[in-house]
């Protein structure tokens, strides 16, 4: 059985590097990808809500991160499933994925920082 | 050299993130400074000429003073980032920036000069680190420096808009002071003939 996973990002190679790094920890990793919190409530939605796995950047076309996050959650979505992943380090923006029981993961910058990436989408795909 | 269409989006696409992941350290940093949340737009790619770029200042000609600060990169690209307010606008941000319990600025001064010229060193040295760690490339940053007047008195008196055909704009991002509303934005420029050379850079990194 595969497992299913949105990758939500308006940038491209974002998604490619979120795929990658998944790609290490689920070896059968089936991905559903949108470029903006519009497309990934529709596609949700037309899925049925059915996905394992939902990674939503923040800093993207409407909604934000944060907002589709709630709306999954309104939805019927698991908080737990849902993280947020970001390259904004705001501590407001922590807070809100706090406290909405969201997963808040910061992207990597530098090439040799991608192990501690792929550990951080790790601890969130592991965690109860 | 011909660029390919789906490698020139992707190359596009790169910088915006670069941009993206360059700010979210910024914001952090702008956060632990005013006191106030940052929120951070969505980076714009627009590959148009620098002139078109800049035709937006022209509300600035009837508004009074302006500010501009520039900042120059180079090494395995150059270009050159611009942070551009009207006084009023420039004021409000930096209204925005300073804690609560210090005097809020009514004019623009040395000190104003000094935090903006910090602010778009801080900006831009984000953006330079995140772009040549994506890339692999070495890039350096110049010291920005900071030109204040009436509009049509800078351009004539710098080389702000010198070989405008030739520098098409790549980047915009912009960020709110949510304490003050006030925004400021962010361009990035760099020369037609060096863009050819920040696309073989991405290609490379890319294996397209």
């Amino acid at each position: 059985m595969t497992t299913r996973i949105m990758v939500a990002d308006d940038s491209l190679f974002a998604r490619m590097l979120a795929k990658e790094a998944v790609s290490n920890i689920f070896s059968d990793a089936e991905f559903m990808e949108a470029a903006s919190g519009a497309d990934a409530l529709a596609m949700a939605e037309a899925d049925a809500y059915q996905l394992d796995w939902y990674l939503l950047d923040i800093n993207m076309g409407g909604p934000n991160g944060v907002d589709t996050a709630k709306a999954l959650i309104a939805a019927g979505v698991a908080a737990h499933k849902i993280a947020l992943v970001t390259g904004n380090r705001s501590k407001d923006l922590q807070d809100d994925a706090e406290a909405a029981g969201l997963t808040y993961i910061l992207k990597t910058i530098s090439p040799n920082d991608v192990d501690q990436f792929i550990e951080r989408l790790r601890q969130f795909f592991t965690s109860p | 050299m011909i660029l390919d269409a789906q490698a020139e989006a992707l190359s596009l696409d790169i910088l915006a993130e670069s941009l993206n992941l360059g700010l979210g350290h910024v914001i952090d940093e702008l956060a632990e400074i005013s006191g106030s949340r940052i929120e951070l737009h969505v980076p714009e790619v627009n590959m148009i000429p620098k002139q078109d770029a800049l035709a937006f200042t022209h509300v600035m000609r009837d508004a009074g003073k302006a500010i501009f600060v520039q900042q120059e990169f180079s090494g395995d690209i150059e270009g050159e980032a611009v942070l551009f307010f009207s006084e009023a606008e420039s004021l409000n941000l930096l209204n925005g920036l300073i804690p609560e319990y210090e005097e809020q600025r009514v004019e623009f001064a040395a000190t104003e000069e000094e935090m903006l010229l910090d602010l778009t060193n801080v900006a831009v040295s984000g953006v330079i680190y995140a772009l040549s760690n994506l890339l692999q490339i070495r890039l350096n940053t110049e010291l920005p420096h900071c030109e204040y007047g009436y509009f049509d008195d800078i351009t004539q008196d710098t080389d702000f808009l010198s070989n405008s055909d030739d520098m098409i704009l790549f980047l915009t991002i912009s960020f709110t002071v949510v304490k003050k509303n006030s925004t400021a934005q962010l361009m990035f420029f760099q020369p037609k003939h060096t863009l050819v050379k920040l696309y073989d850079h991405i290609k490379a990194r890319m294996g397209l």
